[in-house]
């Protein structure tokens, strides 16, 4: 079942002679449960690419359709609403509120949409995340890999429809990396979560259903690893 | 390059990197210095104008020396502080046949040396100055009062002076108190200059003692009726040249007027010349009170206080905004302050990096400031131009020159703001820079200065059904967890309302104390809309009756009001008024008559058994029964009109300067009585009406007590005895009471008939009662309300000064604690742009983002104004007990008021900055605010 379709995706930066074209006619569409990996060199529209499946930026012109919804044709607030429902973004720098300690964190997009706080689950999740001892904790007071553990906690709390990794390890040493990578593919086998990873990791990639090839804002090869039973 | 030359280098390119906040901290810098210079320049160049617009009155001098004789001449002109010394000589008194007044017979003659000319601001309207000792101008008043003198004429003048002889053998004494002149039968006394000359009569003569000098001038001039010309004199001024090498007899004296170079030599000097010769000397307080210099001690109290009062503020506002601008920037700078840290920087080239970018940033900011200051001081002083051209129409009664405004620029004072700038900056450096020069690398780098290792309990408590939970969540753990941002603009809103607070309390008892010094009126009315306004005394009954008549009928008139004045007529019995106010007629008499036991019991005793006059107006039963309503009263009493009842105002003000005792001296004393009667309501109140039959008793039911918001809408009353409002039926028990039986021969009473007239209109009904009053020989007058009700003269143009610079000052210090709290929103907006923009991603909606201000606005604006009023109870408190201390028992009211519209505008001021510092929320894409690291 298609969960995720993007039509003729083009994003232009500047105008004239410093214009940049970051995306050009991208189209490509992902299977509900499906993880997928895009990868390729920096500068390539890897992020780009991201922010407008994420909602936080806007195509030059294409369309994104999320579960049926074309999300750029959402008004600002209807796009927020739909952001915190749908969408769940785990950046390469965590993105944190720095206000906000470890549980306040992860609960903020479900608290956001006026819902009941299920304490049982965020428990479990702080549980699984290896984070008990540190749920009082201001970001500022963590360590690199416990901050995107906070964050992939973040985008799992509210169960979206989407999760999107921007360079989730980008910023971890090996193991730890390795050891979110492990958190988010078991979310996507367990929670049948749709997943799309942006790396410029080959090794992280290959551990997807399937791989966008991008380069200069095109996808130049759709390659798939295995099929989703 | 050396290690400190790399500090600077990297700091340099810090500060280039980050405009915004470079750009920041320079606008706080230069603002500060700005209003420095506003406070010292603007200060010097306000006062050099006030003075330049009181010296329109009677001239620029500071002092003037009276009867110098040849032998105190040389003391005189080795003054070392004298700037100008200018003689005036008295020639007397001659016959001025073209005289057409036939009160002013004479013209009065002084030889002016010519610096004397432009020291007591003689101007000449027609003609020009006298060159040498043959030529003479006089009097504009003259040609007013329709002399035929003109100019080319040339007259004897054969001078005498004046005295007069008593010639009544019945008359035991002629008095004229006004000229402190008594002459017996037989008895020939001199008078003053401006003794009015008197028609032939039988009592007394008056003489001409010729002095034996004569001369012949032509009338070069008329000048503009001097400041000393007395209009019931019998002379008009005339005035020639005293030529240089003119030289003092030894019978004669003359007077000198003088300025100095500092006008704080005044004092100084006149008590030198009062110790060391037999002259006597006259301040210009109107023009040495501006610099503090004047002959009363309180006002030149309350001018050096002001100007301390005010300093002080400005400079502690100032403070707090450079201290807050540095702050703001202490995560931001950490950073790269442990990027350096990281690369062997030590704590104090870390300091010494804070150090330079605070001295470059005010290298450049102080001249800017220095400017600014001057451009806002001369565009301040235009606009305020209209206010101050009221001020020359006062002293200048009629008449106007324009006086430019220039800015007063000296070089101490100059000095003296880069002086205060520099240690402001520095010591608002200094704090965050020891802070920063502590704090490890590590920690810089990481961001968590601040943090520590404190853990944060969860606030899902604060969640709410309504949804808006996840917003005070978020404003609470921002306002708490971000305290370094949050602290800026709690300190900034506590300082806004401290110092507002603070300010105008200091500003309105000032005023307060300024009034109740300086007024004249015991009381003003307060009522609006009226323009004119009948005056009449009970003789001109009839007459008074008749016009009311004709001003009701006339379409003009909008709306009328009668009030009767029995001020002068109606007596308290002393064992009526209060402890409280024997209390403080006991401290007045004490503040005179410190150690005579027996005098002081004497004098409260004949307090307590004296009569005391009452001031009493009557008014109409509707306006009676208003106040009655206002204050409180018994309806019952008040609301009967065939009762005669009256309202008491429970206040009296006594100072030494309405209670003087004869052979004592008091420095000022000044004491409030809160309630000055010993009744109840519903008590009868015994009062004496005074008539030619003798005094006879009255007595009027107390119908209740005003206070003085009560009595606001009709009366602003200060004064020192009681004041009273009777109805209808009580005011004509009283005319009664003071009529005789086959005439009347007590003025019972002044009416006042006070009427408004339609824009443009009334022309002829204003034409025809002046046409009335023309008729009538006094008792019977038609002025305008203003006449009546202004505070006129030198001291109500104090009061005006002293409250435009003190609400001026006010305001300053509020747009100064305005900015401070402009840069802390602005500062708190900028550096949490990504946090917001996170937010945002996280699918915060507008909605959501704007209750989520608000609530934060709400807290924060909470803490301050309650840290505010906790400082400012501390202050007012403070400033209250010097000035009771200084000037008496008085109250100073606190402008609830005013604090109430601090307070909104507080909360009000808060949310627009709020709207237009997170302008950028939703206008930008939510990617770019997340990638932009740097403020």
């Amino acid at each position: 079942m298609e969960l995720l379709r993007c039509e003729h995706l083009t994003k232009i930066y500047g105008a004239g002679e410093t214009q940049v074209t970051a995306l050009s006619d991208v189209s490509f569409s992902v299977e509900k449960g499906e993880f997928v990996s895009v990868i390729g060199p920096s500068g390539s529209g890897k992020s780009t690419l991201l922010h407008i499946l994420g909602g936080v930026d806007k195509p030059t012109s294409g369309k994104v359709f999320i579960d049926g919804t074309d999300m750029h044709a959402l008004k600002e607030d209807g796009l927020a609403v739909f952001r915190r429902r749908q969408i769940g973004l785990v950046y390469q720098f965590y993105n944190l509120m720095p206000v906000l300690n470890v549980e306040e964190n992860i609960a903020l997009p479900h608290l956001l949409d006026g819902r009941e706080l299920d304490r049982e689950r965020l428990d479990a999740i702080i549980e699984h995340l290896g984070l008990t001892d540190r749920r009082y904790n201001l970001p500022s007071q963590l360590s690199g890999g416990q901050q995107q553990r906070v964050s992939i906690g973040r985008a799992l709390y509210s169960h979206p429809a989407v999760l999107l990794c921007d360079e989730p390890t980008g910023n971890l040493d090996r193991k730890t990396g390795e050891e979110i990578v492990g958190l988010l593919k078991e979310s996507n086998r367990s929670q049948k979560q749709t997943l799309i990873l942006i790396t410029h990791d080959e090794a992280l990639a290959m551990q997807a259903d399937r791989i966008l090839y991008l380069e200069d804002g095109k996808i130049v090869k759709n390659e798939v690893l295995r099929h989703q039973v | 390059m050396n290690n400190k030359k790399i500090i600077f280098h990297v700091t340099r390119q810090y500060m280039k990197r980050n405009k915004g906040r470079t750009a920041v901290t320079f606008t706080g810098i230069a603002l500060m210095v700005m209003l420095m210079t506003c406070v010292f320049v603007g200060k010097d160049t306000v006062l050099r104008y006030l003075e330049k617009v009181a010296s329109l009155h009677a001239g620029s001098w500071h002092l003037t020396v009276y009867d110098i004789h040849a032998e105190d001449l040389s003391v005189i002109k080795e003054i070392d502080e004298a700037d100008k010394i200018g003689f005036i000589c008295r020639q007397g008194f001659t016959d001025f046949p073209a005289s057409a007044n036939k009160d002013r017979p004479y013209l009065e003659v002084k030889a002016y040396a010519p610096v004397a000319f432009d020291l007591v601001n003689i101007h000449v309207i027609q003609g020009r100055l006298p060159e040498n000792e043959q030529e003479i101008i006089i009097s504009e008043t003259a040609l007013t009062d329709g002399s035929s003198v003109r100019i080319g004429d040339v007259m004897q003048a054969k001078f005498f002076d004046r005295s007069i002889t008593g010639i009544n053998a019945e008359l035991s004494e002629s008095v004229f108190p006004y000229f402190g002149v008594s002459v017996k039968y037989g008895e020939t006394v001199d008078v003053p200059l401006n003794f009015p000359y008197y028609p032939e009569n039988g009592d007394f003569r008056q003489n001409k003692e010729y002095r034996g000098t004569s001369r012949t001038y032509t009338v070069v001039g008329f000048m503009e009726s001097p400041s000393f010309e007395s209009e019931g004199s019998a002379g008009y001024p005339a005035i020639t040249i005293l030529p240089d090498n003119a030289v003092l007899t030894g019978g004669e004296t003359w007077n000198a007027v003088m300025t100095f170079r500092s006008t704080d030599a005044t004092i100084p000097v006149k008590g030198r010349i009062e110790a060391a010769t037999s002259c006597s000397t006259e301040t210009n307080n109107m023009v040495l009170t501006f610099s503090a210099n004047g002959s009363d001690s309180v006002i030149s109290g309350i001018t050096v206080f002001i100007e301390v009062f005010f300093v002080v503020l400005i400079i502690a506002a100032s403070l707090i905004l450079i201290y807050n601008v540095f702050q703001m920037s202490f995560r931001e700078r950490t950073k790269y302050l442990g990027l350096l840290s990281s690369v062997g920087a030590t704590g104090r080239q870390k300091r010494f990096s804070v150090y330079y970018e605070a001295a470059v940033l005010l290298a450049a900011a102080l001249p800017t400031g220095i400017l600014l200051g001057m451009g806002v001081i001369k565009v301040g002083l235009l606009l305020l131009k209209p206010h101050l051209n009221k001020l020359i129409e006062i002293f200048q009664a009629g008449r106007f020159d324009d006086i430019p405004v220039t800015l007063s620029v000296n070089v101490n004072n100059l000095l003296l703001v880069a002086a205060f700038s520099i240690f402001t900056v520095m010591l608002s450096a200094l704090i965050p820079a020891v802070k920063m020069g502590k704090i490890g690398p590590v920690e810089s780098i990481r961001g968590n200065v601040s943090g520590g290792h404190k853990r944060y309990r969860s606030k899902f408590r604060l969640l709410g059904k309504s949804g808006s939970g996840v917003c005070r969540l978020l404003a609470v753990n921002s306002t708490r967890r971000l305290p370094h941002l949050t602290r800026g603009i709690v300190r900034s809103i506590a300082v806004f309302g401290m110092l507002t607070a603070v300010t105008l309390y200091g500003a309105q008892s000032v005023i307060r104390v300024v009034n109740t010094k300086l007024r004249t009126n015991n009381y003003l009315f307060n009522l609006t809309g009226y323009d004119y306004v009948l005056i009449s005394d009970s003789y001109h009954d009839d007459l008074y009756q008749s016009t009311v008549e004709r001003i009701a009928k006339d379409s003009a008139v909008t709306q009328t009001k009668e009030i009767v004045d029995y001020s002068f007529g109606v007596d308290l019995n002393g064992s009526l008024l209060s402890d409280e106010y024997m209390r403080a007629y006991e401290e007045i008499v004490r503040a005179y008559v410190p150690s005579d036991e027996a005098y002081v019991q004497e004098l409260l005793q004949n307090e307590r058994d004296y009569s005391h006059w009452v001031m009493m107006f009557g008014m109409e039963d509707e306006d009676f029964k208003k106040l009655a309503a206002a204050g409180d009263a018994d309806k019952s009493i008040a609301n009967d009109p065939s009762r005669p009842a009256v309202l008491l105002y429970r206040k009296v003000e006594l100072s030494t300067d309405n209670i003087l005792i004869s052979g004592y001296h008091a420095d000022y004393h000044f004491a409030e009585v809160q309630n000055a009667f010993r009744c109840a309501v519903g008590e009868e109140l015994p009062l004496i009406v005074e008539s030619s039959e003798g005094n006879k008793n009255v007595s009027l039911t107390v119908a209740g007590f005003l206070d003085e918001a009560d009595l606001a809408p009709y009366f602003s009353v200060h004064s020192e005895r009681p004041f009273a409002i009777v109805n209808r039926s009580a005011a004509a028990l009283i005319e009664q009471a003071a009529k005789t039986v086959e005439e009347q021969t007590v003025n019972n009473g002044y009416k006042y008939y006070l009427f408004g007239l339609k824009d443009g209109e009334g022309a002829s009904l204003l034409k025809e009662l002046s046409r009335k009053e023309e008729q009538v020989n006094g008792g019977y007058h038609i002025v305008s309300y203003d006449a009546i009700n202004g505070e006129k003269g030198f001291y109500g143009a104090i009061v005006s000064i002293i409250r435009i610079l003190a609400y001026c000052f006010t305001a300053l210090i509020s747009t100064v604690c305005l900015l401070n709290l402009w840069h802390s929103v602005k500062g708190r907006a900028v550096e949490r742009r990504r946090e917001i923009a996170m937010l945002r991603s996280m699918g915060m909606t507008s909605r959501q983002l704007r209750r989520m201000l608000a609530m934060e606005n709400m807290r924060m604006v909470g803490t301050g104004l309650l840290i505010a009023a906790a400082l400012s109870s501390v202050f007012m408190l403070l400033l209250n007990r010097v000035m009771i201390a200084w000037i008496g028992r008085i109250t100073l009211p606190v402008p609830y008021g005013l604090i109430a519209g601090i307070v909104i505008a507080a909360c009000v001021i808060m949310a627009l900055m709020t709207l237009v510092c997170y302008r950028y929320s939703g206008k930008e894409s939510i990617v770019e605010d997340i990638r932009n690291e740097t403020v």
